[in-house]
Formats: structure tokens, sequence, C-alpha cells
């Protein structure tokens, strides 16, 4: 079961209230039609898939809504870092 | 048929000695430090892999190694469904020859892997779905495997414990089925293929971790493993789960997340359940075992995942589903769940074939399929392993479709893939 | 009952209540216990001795234990509220009237046919069934195999039980209330802390109910009594009874089963969920059985449970009890029965005399005392009769009834399993213990192997102490207690005989699993403890191998020359006891399975007699009218709206409103169809794609005004749409000037359709024009409609001239009502779902998920033209440029015409050339109809180059047989728009 406190709303959410949005920091280009297709479907399918610390999106679905930003670990569930949208991870991990 | 066979003849022979003659079903042998061919991953595709590559196409210097214990991924953890009724014909064509194997399987390997066709059930709840039915049992005519819609008053016979009353939640218009979808000993077919390689010639190493590859001209020329280098000419990756791990180690990428599939078990109740069932509905599907458990499954955990346990809401839901169709369900008790990680793919269709790596060849992706696909998947990759050419099944399952996006994706048109 | 009498009732004793006699029944026996009994005890008292047989050879067992490490004694139990198909007697308590019934045994427990299948156990070893019935197939043997397993049968009665859902978050959980869960919370109370201590006993205590102890002189009870008093004093502690946790999951969530009973049985069940920051496990240990030949004999059991039978119960297991053990408290056990006038002619001990700290005490009780020997077999069939004991020099036969076993001690810390902790075997103790608990976890006690009470009171205070400063609050300095007990000792365990035949010790006794079994696993090298596990079905059964495990582990261990730790054990999985698929359904059954919407006017439909379906809201599929069937009826509904008017309720239609001053560009970036162009006042319909290209919605979007859009998306999308706006909104384009409103439940939708559409719209005397000229197709108005706030899209879906009036979704009813009311002499008819989807088809207009797949794109749908014309960018564009989007396999949207015979949807369109199946296809009928207005059988379908190949005839597969098809154009009625244009 998965706990989070939601970095908008400062609520405790568990998982059945969350949204699960995959990995975070996927940046659609604002030219598509400029990338090659090996670029664009890179884009479309290719997904950090580690066994150990993940960046990625969750939303307060059942709560504020809003998009936000952890990492966790994918083996133990620990969850190291809760941030907002806009904010950058405390240490950049090529995750 | 030799002393060593498994027959009942052997079995009252070795009870008369004190079932002293029995051998290992394989062996732990020390790995060598060169093979034609090492093969990662002791599942049921890998394993069915060295299977092949030694009965098919001759080749038995062969190394499987893996990680932990043979058949202690997703083989050892699954909820034993076969089926092959798929729509699109390429997918058609690969579980229906993995069906056609497992049909023969028993006598051809010599260890009973007990197929039970008892029928596999996916009930209709709607108008829409009972159109959908009726397109698959079309489909599959054209592919030519069998499957057909039966009404709800046979589905009452055959299920007579299933909630189709007028109060119930999921109406039941009919079902599809199909008559040689069924189940399997999960633990046998890795097993079996063990038992059979081995005796063919195949080094079966347990214990043995992949740390790392060396390569030489885009070509890998051996693994690190905790328990040493082993030098290969080519080699196989059947590691659903973590398949991501090895194509990172090897220095490439494949479109696969892993995620948490979860399966659990009553305790053992008289018969009551004599088919396999699956709601669309609910998303649920359940059967019994031979020694009288239900086993049922559901959907995926919400998000990426290497933890192989699960998480309550899911089980919650599928407990719950169980007993709304079954409402007498309630009086059986969970005994016990579990998890495995499975390969989540964009079209949930295996990536089976050549990597970027030159003498690599992967069998990846398989989600929550997997198991009904062993021998099928087995000979797919011990083809391409062979003669570095895609199998003519597998040619419309290669990693370049990700660069064309013709994707094979059943799950849109089938609702849940499974 | 029995043949021979052996459990019995002592005389005094036990914490049962002897005032008040239960009655219950076995396999319809009238039997008399006494409140406080569990079925077990209550069972025993009665002298009942075999309670069922086991899984493989149907050899007789007996209780071998009292609670739920117990593999033998499960029964199908009744009380007055609900029915158990199979339960472990000992997880019983007795209520009156219960009745329990033998679940294993044909005809009886006593007398089993099938337990010939004991001359043929050598056949049967490990994995016989791998070696054979291979041949014709496996399918002809399996029934006989089923109908022999199982424990119990359900049956259709439906449970009385209330069941409840409960949800907490504490403090602390403390689980298990024997001494040192009973310490650590006693502690940790009044400290402002909030507290759940629970217990799967009716009654805390643990095992100072039945264990001779005594506090600072006085008894354990009164200890325990002044324990509780002090923590009911206390708001802040929940105590939860007879209340099981049953498993451990991340972030300290745990799912607990709480049983509340009365005299009738168990009433109620409260499935809790709950969260703790801290945990104390003080869950015990459990007893371990010993190897020796033929040691599953009714008759034998845990001597910890002789123990607890006798000192809980006031129940004697046996008149004449031999004592077996390889541990100290083998000796707690003979001299509690001396203690309760059991005859204890000896007592077996492995060890030698030096190492026997009670020796002297059990001598002194009148206990002779044998040291560096064995039990090397046993006699009797149903019940014991002699057990035959090996010194290093003597043989001798004991004739009793009973034997007590103790081989040294489990603690139950499958919790801590669940969390993924791995327990590590000590050598010492020869016991696996918890070396690094879970986050905010302390493990005490029993759990933690301690077999000394002082050092169980420690440790409990110890954890208390760390949770108080962990959590930074004032603790009550718990005082010591001088503790009276006898110790627990010390082990040397022995794990494989030295005598005896492999082939008559049982290590699993539910699943028959024997020691030789085990030899035969190591022999054919599936020595892995999961394949282990798995090849001999050890642990497997419904006792999870609470007493089999690490005696089969050990010996595993034993015979492949590894350390036990090299071995290791299998994964603990939850729950850590059964828990009834029902308690965990709970109360969500039928519509609160999942919950049933309604449209806004629901009444008014169903008094105009709509037949209704889940269409994920329940809507008419159709209305009866004058008894006609249901085709007669949808087809009246088509003809009315073809010719003259239908109403529609499409409230379900998604809603969405997207203002700002990007909101249109906003939209655009979504639709394949330019929305910033739109001017307030206009519609346009368009789809929308995931960035793979495929189609993921259609529907229209209206111009509101300057800067507001309203977005239509499909009724089974409107989550999703909201949902994908919102997520790209917030973390793709964040600095757009736009907000994105779902309204859907707010507004009700009602379609007017057919020619005389406007008509009836008229009656309704809209504050606005809707002259044809003025109010055109695809346009919008808002205003007021009969007298309330209304938007009024000129839209179509059925090729007639349409509104779409939504007004706030309180007026659904009273709309509905009046535009049947007021529509006289146009006789406008109420249109279900199904005459609605075949009116679009005659038009040729899509359905979504039914003409599109999850392959679909625009470009196969004839949308190419748009595509190609947007020079900038929308989600999913760059994907119709791949290989894929524009290959020759492409299946293109069309239409087609039967030439005899009836389409139906689903029919697969023949590859040319080929008129049998299996052959190749090349697409299938999306939709079909027969067509009232063209007097014929049509379709739209999904046709490999389907653009090219119109006028071509097909054949079509369907159901067995094929039929002769036309392709198409997709658009069969008034292709030139002139209806919904006028």
């Amino acid at each position: 079961m998965i706990v989070i406190r939601c970095p908008y709303c400062n609520e405790q959410r568990t998982e059945e209230e969350l949204s699960y949005g995959g990995e975070a920091n996927i940046v659609r280009a604002i030219e598509p039609d400029t990338l090659s297709d090996t670029e664009w479907t890179d884009y479309l399918f290719m997904r950090n898939n580690p066994k150990g610390l993940l960046q990625e999106q969750w939303c307060c679905a059942a709560g504020c809504g809003q998009w936000f930003k952890i990492e966790r670990h994918t083996v133990t569930h620990e969850i190291t870092e809760v941030i907002r949208f806009d904010q950058q991870f405390s240490c950049k991990k090529d995750s | 048929m030799t002393w060593k066979d498994y027959s009942l003849g052997s079995l009252l022979r070795g009870a008369a000695g004190g079932n002293r003659h029995w051998r290992q079903a394989w062996r732990s042998p020390e790995p060598k430090s060169h093979y034609d061919v090492v093969i990662i991953g002791g599942g049921g595709h890998g394993l069915a892999t060295a299977y092949y590559l030694a009965k098919t196409y001759g080749i038995t210097n062969v190394a499987l190694i893996e990680k932990g214990w043979i058949g202690g991924g997703n083989t050892g953890r699954n909820t034993t469904n076969v089926r092959s009724d798929y729509m699109f014909p390429e997918s058609a064509a690969v579980y229906d020859l993995a069906l056609s194997l497992y049909e023969g399987l028993a006598r051809d390997i010599n260890f009973n892997i007990m197929l039970s066709q008892r029928g596999w059930l996916t009930l209709i709840h709607n108008q829409h779905q009972m159109e959908a039915a009726q397109h698959k049992a079309n489909w599959l005519a054209c592919n030519g495997v069998d499957g057909e819609i039966i009404d709800v008053h046979s589905v009452q016979r055959m299920l007579p414990l299933l909630n189709t009353g007028p109060g119930a939640r999921y109406p039941v218009l009919g079902a599809f089925l199909q008559k040689r979808g069924g189940t399997i000993r999960h633990d046998a077919v890795a097993w079996g293929f063990a038992r059979a390689a081995d005796r063919l010639g195949v080094d079966i190493v347990q214990n043995c971790e992949v740390l790392g590859f060396e390569q030489s001209g885009g070509r890998i020329t051996s693994v690190t493993t905790s328990r040493g280098r082993i030098g290969c000419r080519k080699i196989g990756v059947a590691v659903a789960g973590h398949s991501s791990m090895i194509a990172d180690m090897a220095g490439f990428r494949l479109p696969v997340t892993s995620r948490c599939l979860q399966a659990m078990v009553s305790e053992p109740i008289k018969p009551i359940l004599d088919h396999v069932v699956i709601s669309p509905g609910t998303g649920v599907y359940i059967n019994q075992t031979q020694k009288g458990e239900l086993v049922m499954g559901g959907v995926l955990d919400l998000y990426q995942s290497y933890g192989q346990r699960g998480t309550f809401p899911t089980i919650e839901k599928v407990v719950t589903s169980a007993v709304e169709m079954f409402p007498a369900f309630a009086q059986a008790r969970l005994m016990r769940h579990w998890a495995g990680i499975v390969d989540i793919v964009p079209d949930s269709s295996p990536i089976i074939g050549q990597t970027p790596v030159a003498n690599m060849f992967i069998n990846c992706g398989w989600g929550t399929g997997g198991f009904k696909a062993i021998p099928a998947g087995g000979m797919l990759l011990a083809h391409s392993l062979a003669k570095e050419a895609p199998h003519p099944l597998a040619e419309k399952f290669g990693l370049d479709r990700f660069r064309s996006n013709r994707l094979v994706d059943e799950g849109a048109a089938a609702g849940i893939a499974h | 009952m029995t043949s021979a009498k052996h459990g019995y009732r002592l005389a005094a004793g036990g914490v049962i209540d002897r005032q008040r006699a239960v009655s219950f029944s076995y396999n319809g026996d009238h039997l008399r216990g006494y409140a406080g009994d569990t079925l077990a005890s209550a069972l025993i008292a009665n002298g009942v001795g075999v309670i069922g047989r086991s899984f493989k050879y149907h050899r007789p067992r007996g209780f071998y234990g009292t609670g739920m490490e117990d593999p033998n004694s499960m029964l199908a139990v009744r009380d007055a509220y609900g029915f158990e198909p199979a339960i472990r007697a000992g997880q019983v308590r007795l209520s009156e009237g219960l009745e329990a019934c033998s679940v294993t045994g044909w005809p009886s427990p006593e007398f089993d046919v099938a337990a010939i299948a004991q001359l043929a156990s050598n056949v049967l070893g490990a994995g016989f069934y791998y070696k054979t019935m291979m041949w014709p197939n496996w399918r002809l043997f399996e029934p006989f195999i089923r109908r022999s397993t199982g424990f119990g049968r359900l049956d259709s009665a439906i449970s009385r039980r209330e069941m409840h859902h409960r949800h907490e978050v504490a403090d602390v959980l403390v689980i298990g209330g024997g001494p040192a869960g009973l310490t650590a919370a006693r502690q940790l109370a009044h400290s402002g802390l909030k507290i759940v201590l629970v217990d799967d006993q009716p009654r805390l205590g643990g095992a100072l109910l039945w264990e001779a102890v005594s506090f600072d002189g006085v008894p354990a009870s009164e200890w325990v009594d002044r324990t509780v008093d002090a923590l009911k004093a206390d708001a802040n502690v929940t105590i939860l009874t007879s209340t099981m946790a049953t498993a451990a999951y991340e972030d300290n969530a745990f799912t607990l089963v709480e049983q509340r009973a009365d005299e009738h049985g168990v009433r109620a069940e409260h499935h809790w969920k709950l969260r703790a920051a801290n945990v104390v496990l003080a869950t015990g240990m459990v007893d371990r059985p010993l190897l020796f030949a033929d040691n599953d004999r009714p008759g034998i059991m845990l001597g910890s449970s002789v123990r607890r039978l006798i000192g809980e119960f006031g129940v004697a297991p046996a008149d004449r009890l031999t004592v077996y053990t390889n541990n100290d408290s083998g000796y707690l056990t003979a001299i509690a029965a001396r203690k309760a006038g059991i005859d204890v002619p000896v007592l077996v001990d492995t060890r030698p005399q030096g190492q026997a700290i009670h020796a002297a005490a059990a001598e002194q009780s009148g206990v002779r005392c044998v040291f560096d020997s064995q039990i090397e077999g046993t006699s009797g069939y149903k019940h014991l009769k002699a057990v035959t004991v090996r010194g290093s020099s003597t043989v001798e036969s004991i004739r009793c009834s009973g034997l007590a076993v103790s081989g040294g001690w489990t603690p139950l810390i499958q919790l801590a399993g669940h969390r993924g902790v791995k327990p590590v075997y000590q050598e010492r103790e020869s016991m696996f213990v918890v070396r690094a608990a879970p986050p905010g976890w302390h493990v005490i006690g029993g759990a933690a192997g301690s077999l000394h009470l002082t050092t169980t009171l420690a440790q409990a205070r110890a954890a208390a102490s760390a949770i108080g400063s962990d959590r930074g609050v004032p603790m009550e300095q718990g005082a010591d207690v001088s503790v009276d007990c006898m110790s627990y000792g010390s082990i040397s365990p022995q794990w494989i005989p030295d005598c005896g035949a492999r082939s008559r010790m049982w290590v699993d006794f539910q699943n028959d699993v024997k020691v030789s079994d085990l030899d035969l696993a190591a022999r054919e090298n599936y020595v892995s403890v999961e394949h282990l596990k798995r090849y001999t079905t050890l642990g497997m059964g419904t006792d999870q191998g609470r007493t089999s495990n690490i005696n089969g582990l050990a010996v595993m261990a034993g015979l492949t020359d590894r350390t036990i730790n090299a071995v290791g054990t299998t994964t603990f999985r939850p729950p850590y006891s059964a828990v009834r698929m029902g308690t965990i359904a709970n109360r969500r059954d039928g519509d609160l399975h999942q919950p049933r919407r309604y449209l806004p006017a629901h009444a008014i439909h169903e008094k105009l007699g709509g037949v209704l379906e889940d269409f994920g809201w329940e809507r008419p599929d159709w209305y009866r009218s004058n008894g006609a069937d249901r085709e007669s009826a949808v087809e009246a509904e088509m003809v009315a709206v073809r010719n003259h008017v239908g109403v529609f309720d499409g409230s379900s239609l998604g809603k969405i409103e997207v203002t700002g001053p990007d909101a249109g560009l906003f939209l655009s970036r979504f639709y394949v169809s330019n929305m910033a162009t739109l001017k307030p006042g206009g519609v346009r319909y368009s789809v929308m794609l995931k960035e793979d290209g495929v189609i993921f919605d259609d529907g229209v979007v209206a111009c509101l005004g300057p800067n507001h859009f309203l977005a239509g998306p499909t009724s089974g999308n409107a989550e999703a749409v909201a949902g994908w706006f919102e997520q790209w909104r917030q973390t793709e384009w964040p600095t757009m000037r736009v907000a994105v409103a779902p309204v859907t439940a707010n507004w009700a939708s009602i379609a007017i359709a057919g020619p005389c559409a406007r008509d009836l719209l008229a009656r309704l005397e809209p504050d606005f024009d809707i002259s044809p000229e003025v109010f055109r197709h695809m346009q919008v108005r808002e205003g007021h409609v009969a007298g309330v706030p209304a938007r009024v899209a000129r839209v179509s879906f059925t090729g007639e001239l349409q509104y779409e009036v939504s007004v706030p979704s309180r007026y659904a009813a009273s709309l509905l009502n009046t535009l049947l009311e007021r529509g006289s002499g146009l006789t406008p008819r109420a249109v279900g779902m199904e005459a609605w989807l075949r009116l679009r088809l005659e038009k040729g207009y899509i359905h979504l998920g039914s003409d599109t797949n999850g392959r679909t794109t625009p470009l196969d749908i004839g949308m190419g033209g748009i595509v190609a014309k947007r020079k900038d960018d929308f989600l999913g564009k760059r994907s119709l440029s791949l290989a894929f989007a524009t290959s020759e396999e492409r299946e293109q949207l069309v239409g087609v015409e039967a030439i005899g015979g009836t389409l139906q949807a689903g029919g697969r369109i023949l590859a040319s050339g080929h008129e049998r199946t299996p052959c190749p296809s090349e697409g299938y009928i999306t939709s079909a109809c027969f067509s009232p207005s063209l007097g014929k059988s049509i379709g739209l379908a999904l046709v490999v180059r389907g653009n090219e190949r119109k006028g071509e005839t097909v054949s079509v597969f369907s159901d067995g047989s094929i039929i002769r098809c036309r392709l198409t154009s997709p658009t069969f009625y008034d292709a030139e728009n002139k209806r919904l244009n006028t």
C-alpha cells in the first residue's frame, strides 16, 4: 500500500486515491515533425525501468487533482522525495 | 523406454526397491568456460528454449543460467491457465502453436504436466461484448482456432454457482468458450523441460546471477556471472520481469516496464468449478486446482514495481469480484496471495528475436500471458538462436515494430489480455 | 462415540465457566462442553480421538495442537449466524447449538475406505503423479484425483453474520496480548499515544492463561486482570480481542479480522484496515513436532498444547501420557500432567542428563526421566497404544494413550515475513528469528525467540521505551516484576533420528509428507527450498507449514550436507491465517460492488417503459410500447425519427468546459481539427488521438463565447478525456491560460431529432431565434428553453434535423415531460440507444469503440483531408507519418450492403478467392442493422485498403455461414445532407 502526502493539499493519500502517470521528466518535443522516427518512437515507447529509484508522476486524483512527482524505490516502494510538478528533484538522478 | 523413463512401470519397480533408483531430474553441473549458446533465465521460456535448441536444432553445447532456482519466477507464480483464442492471426499462430505443443508435451518430455483441457469461458455481460465475442468467434474460425459462443443456459449448466439471476450486477448473456483451454501444473512445465533438456546435454546452472557482459565488435563474448565468466558464441535472454535490466547491461533499451501481477488461492474445497472462467466485467479469472484450491487473478497493480508482493486493494478487488460472480465463494477462505513481475509492453504482445547486440536474442514482453506461450516462446527463440533469423511466426514480433508503429494490440479488441 | 476413552474433562482447573454448559453436536452426536471451550477442547473432553484423515494415505488423524497450528482438525461448522465449510476446531469457540461435521474420511473419519491407499504408499511417494498418468492423457485420470481432494463443501445458505469495514490509524499497533504484548502496551498507555492491542483469543493473557506462572507472588491471572484494567482506563487504548492480524503491507498497513461472538456464535465480523507508525510484534511461538517412526498416530500431541488443554480448558488429552522432548519445556508438560492427576509413565529426553535443568523437579512429581533416549516407534492405529523407547543400551515398550512431544520452538514471525524480512536461523536456540525488523517494528518475547519470561518482559519494556523516545512522549517507567516460572530452557535438536524407518516419519501431517519423501526429493535434485516445497507439497496445506516447515528444512539440510541457513525458508505469504472471502468482500455486493449510474430523468424513462441496460450508465435500450417486441419497437422508434420527431436522452454524454484566453489553442492540440478558428456560436466535430496516432475519442466542440468552449467527449470517455486534458495542462503546458472543468453531471441533454424537431423546439418557447436561416446546423445557442436556462446545439447524430437541448440536471425530468406533453400533433416518441445507434449507422457516422479499434487512425476513417490541412501540431500527429500509418495492411472504414442475407456485426471479410474457413481475412463488419429506410441489411466495416475497394463484392463469414456483400461508401442515407440542413 503506497501512501503519499500530496505536496499541494498536504493530505496523506493511499494508492486507491491516487492515479499513476509513469515516468516523470518525459518532455514532449515542441515540434515533433522535426524528430526522426527513432526519436519520436523512443518518446512514445521507451521508458526507464530501473530496479531501484524511479522518478515518476502521480496525481492526487481523489483529492486536489494536482499532478506531482516523487522518487520511489521500485522494490521496497520507499519514497525518497515528493515534489510539486514545477520543482526539481534535489538530487538529479539519471533514473 | 529405458529404466530412467517415468512410467507406471518404473514407479512400481521403484516402490519394490525402496525408491532408491531414481536419479536427479536434472544435474547441477559447474559451468564450463565456454558454450555455443548461453541462455539467461531458468523459467519456462528459457528452459523450453534450451530444450528445443537441443532437440529441434541439434545444438547441445548449451548452458542455461538462472539467478535463483528454475521455475522460480513467473513460471511458478501464475494462475496456470492456457488458451489460444487470440484474434490477430500472428498472435493466434503463436499461441496456438504453444497450445498444440502443450497438448503433446507430457509424452514428448516424459513428464506429466497435467494439462487439463477443461474449457476456458469468457463471460459475456452485455450486447457490446456479445458483438465482440461474435467477431472473435468468426475471426478464430478464419484463423483455424477453436472457439464458440454458448448461451446463458449452457453457462448455467457449466457453472451452476455463477450468479446469473435477474439481480446480478453483471448479467450473463452467454460466454465465449474455448474447449481446448484449461490449466497446467505450472512447476511441472519448468521441471519437465529442465529434465528433458538436461538429458540432451544442456547444462542447467542455478544460483548463477548475471553481473555483466564482455563485448567486442558489437558482439557479446562472455557473460560475467556470480559463478564466474562464461564464454559464449550466442546468447539468448528469457527473463520476464527483469528484461530491462539485462538489456541495460548489454547496452540497449526495451519498450518494457515491469509491473506486479497478483494471484491468490483459497483453502482447498471439494470440486465446484470445473472450468476456467473470466469475467470482462470484473477483470477476474478463476479456476479450481486439482487439490481443490480456488486460484484467482485480476488486473495489474497500479504502478511500476519489482517487489514480488502485492498490494491489498488489488486483492480486495479480485476477491470481491469473485464473490460477486459466485456468491457461495464467500464461504471459502483465502489462504495465500503472492505476485509476479511481468514485462509490460505498449501493445501487450511479445518481443522475440534479434536485439541491437548482434549475437544476443531476446524473448520478453509477454505481459500477463507468458505461461500459456511457453513452448512457442521457447521454440521461436531457439529458432532465432540457431538460424540468426526470425522464425516465420515471429516476424511480426520483432523490436522493429516499435519503429514502424505496427503494433499487435490484442488487448484493444479483447477487453483484457490474459 | 469412540471405542476407547482417551481425553476427558478434569474435575477442576481451567478458565472455562463450569456453571455454563453449552450443548453442541459432532457428526450428529449431541455433546456438551462449557463456555470458554474451543470446539477442539470440547471434543477432546468428550473423548473424540480421530478427528479426520490425512490427504494422501487417509491415515487416521487426531488433534495435534489446540489452535491454528493444528494441521489435522479441519471440520465443517455451523453456528446460528453462518457456516464454515472447513475450519480448524481449535479456532472455533463453542456456542450453543453449534453443529460440527467431519470433512475428511468416508463414510467417517473412524472408518475410511480410502485408507487402502496406505498399501500403495511406496508407489505414491513425492511427486509420483509427475511420472505417470500421461497416457492417453491426464484428463482421463484427473476427475478421480479431483474428487478425492479438498476440505468441505460450500453451501448456499446465506450468512446472517453482520459485516463491517473498519479503518484506523494508530501510533502503535501491539500484536499479541500475552505477557510481552501486555507489558509493552501497559507501559505505552497513558502517554497520549494511540494504541491498538490485538489478540486472536477472546481472552487476553496468551500463555499466561495456562502456564504455571506467578508475578510478584500472585498468580499470573491477577497480573493480567490488573494490566488489562490499567489499559482500559486509557481512552487512547483500543483492545481488540478475537482479532487476527492477518497481513502486513508497506507503510505498516495491516489487515485485521475481528470476530464478535455471542452465546450463539460469531454474530459479526469486522474487517479492519489499520496503519500504525510503530508495531510491536508479540505473537509468541509454537511448539515443533519431533520426527520418529509412526509419529502421526492419534493421541500424539504437541507438549504446549497439552499444557494449554489442562491449564486453560481443564481437559486431559489422555489418562496415560508419555512425554518426549529435546528441550526443557517437555518437563513443564510432565509436571503439569502430574498435577492434573494424569499418569506419566516416562519422560524421554534425547539429551544427556546434564542438560536437563528441570529433571529433578519432574522426578519430584513422580515422573521417571530417561536421557540420551529416543522414541523409536509407536503402535496403535486409530489410537496410540504404546511407544518404544530406545536408550543407549536398552529398548523398552511403554504402554500409554497419549504422547506429548516438544521439538523446540518456532517464533511466529510470519507478519514480519510479509514485509520481506528473511528469517535467520539461530544455531544456539535452533530457531528462525528476525534479525532486521522492518522500520518502526519491535519484535519481542516468544516471537523474538525469548525462552525466559524475565527476558520477555525486559524486551517489552525496552521496546516501549524505544517507541516513547522515538516519538518524544513521556513514558511511565514500568516497574520490574519478579517472575516465578519454569524457564523453557535450552534445546538440542536431532533432526533426523538414527533409528526407525524414514518412510514412517511424518513431517507434514496434513499432506502426508514423510522423511522418505524429502529423501526422494533430495535424490532427484529438488533441493532448493522452493522446489522441495512444491515437489513434495511440504507446508502447502491449510496449516501453511506452521509445524512442518522447520523440520522439513532441517531434514533437507541434513540430507544435502548444508546448513539450515543455506537451505533457507520459503517466503511467508499473506494472510497469516486464512480469511473468509466473504469477510474481504464484506458488504460490497451487487450495486455496492459497482455502483450504477442513473440518468437525471431516470424515473421518467421507467414510466415510459424504458428497458434499461448498463452502458456505463443505466440507459433505455428501447421503450416498451403496446406489447411490441424489441425489434419492432426499435424499428418504430427509428421510423418516428425519420418521419416526424424522436426524443433521446443523451445526458450521459461528456461535457467539459474549457475556458481562458488560450482555450481554443489548447483544444486544438488535442483534436485533429483546428478548434482555435471556431467562432462563438460555432460547433465542430472531430476526433482526438493518443500520441501513437490511434483515435482515442470523438465528439463535438462548441464555442459558447470568446475564451469559452464546451467539449463533448463520448459517454464512456467523459472522465478519461477530462483527466487527459488536465494532465496535459498541468504537466506539459502549465503556462497556457486555460481552465478545464468537467460538468457532465451538471447538465442533462435531451436530443430532439426528426423533420418536426424545430416545431417541437418552438413549442418550448426558446428566448432566441431558431429559424433555419439564423440557427444553422453546427451552431450553438445559449438562452432559455421552457423557462429554464439552456444550451442548445444544432448537431446531428441521426442525419435528421436535430437539436440537443442541455438544461441544468435538476430540470431533466421536467424538460422531458414538457417535450412529450407539448408535442401533441407532432407525436414525439421516446427513442432508446438501439434505435439511436441504428439511425447513425444509416447515416454512416462512426460509433467510437464499435467502428474504431485499437489501431484506427483518422486516416482510416476518411479524415485524411483534415489532417493534411492542419499545419500546426496536435497530439498524435507525428505518429501518422510513421511507416505503418500508411501501410498496405491498413483497415479503412467503408459501408457494406448485403446481397441477400443479413449482415451481423463481427462478420469477417474473407480474402478474395476464399470461400471456406480457415483462410486469410481482411477485416470485419463493425456495425450492422436492417435499415427500415432503405429496406435492406447494411453495415460499416473496417476493410484492408477499403477506400480503393468501394464497389467490390466480398464474402463475409459469420456464425458458420457466408454471405455476399458489396463494399460501398459509408453514408447510406441522405448523402447530400439535405435533411440535417433543413
